[in-house]
């Protein structure tokens, strides 16, 4: 049996454990008597999302210096199923960062040090492809997107970091590895992490898998 | 409030679903391309 088979199988219950843990946990303090009871869930399907992409940008960033270090095929098939994933993600944090948004915040988009430059983010996943479709010659192609994917890491730091270097509404929930979550919003948190992480490789195999077969790319 | 969490829920969820179903198709046709 293959190896993304094998994950996709552990992960399917994972999935639902998951989704029922995040419907069932109690509200957390933090969050304020203020706000609307249910609403601090959209946590388990913002922060997940938002987290696989920067992780996106980092398969694809040592990829590509491998691509360009080496010249492998592999590499470059790794550094664009990584992207792949990571450009559908990064428009889900922000959608659902921006609908929580509205309803802490009053507004879905406020120019957000932290929505800035997620978005930003974004748009260097969406920028990849739009390159790498731009170019016909297959060996220029995935050198120039090599390049192109180490220079846009630069905006998984920046994106990380708006929250902590510029004034902004948005909450800082993980610093030097400290939850600032209560005990079971942080480990339901976590669970969702993990259950994204193992998708992400799921799906990272079975697109890598897609590419070399197919060649093309 | 219910009907953002919803579609939260339903926007990360779905976008697994159809990136799975879709890498699924393409890994299909080239396996059998071959």
């Amino acid at each position: 049996m293959e190896m993304w088979r094998i994950l996709g199988v552990a992960v399917l219950p994972l999935c639902l454990v998951s989704v029922y843990l995040s419907f069932i946990s109690p509200p957390p303090i933090e969050f304020g008597a203020a706000a609307p009871p249910d609403v601090y869930r959209i946590l388990y399907v913002h922060v997940p999302p938002a987290w696989i992409s920067y992780l996106s940008m980092g398969f694809s960033l040592v990829s590509s210096i491998v691509y360009l270090a080496r010249r492998s095929v592999k590499a470059d098939a790794i550094a664009l199923s990584s992207m792949r994933i990571g450009l559908p993600l990064s428009w889900v944090a922000i959608v659902t960062g921006s609908l929580w948004a509205n309803i802490t915040w009053g507004e879905y988009w406020s120019w957000d040090p932290r929505e800035t430059t997620t978005l930003i983010l974004a748009l260097a996943f969406t920028g990849y492809f739009a390159l790498r479709w731009s170019i016909p010659d297959i060996e220029r192609k995935r050198r120039v997107s090599a390049m192109y994917a180490i220079a846009s890491f630069i905006t998984v730091p920046l994106s990380y970091y708006s929250a902590i270097l510029w004034r902004t509404l948005h909450p800082i929930v993980i610093t030097h590895g400290e939850i600032a979550l209560a005990p079971h919003t942080g480990l339901i948190l976590m669970i969702n992490l993990a259950t994204a992480l193992l998708i992400f490789l799921t799906l990272l195999y079975l697109s890598y898998k897609v590419e070399i077969a197919g060649g093309k790319q | 409030m219910y009907m953002e969490l919803l579609l939260s829920y339903l926007l990360y969820w779905g976008i697994l679903a159809v990136l799975t179903i879709y890498l699924l198709i393409k890994y299909r046709r080239a396996r059998h391309e071959s």
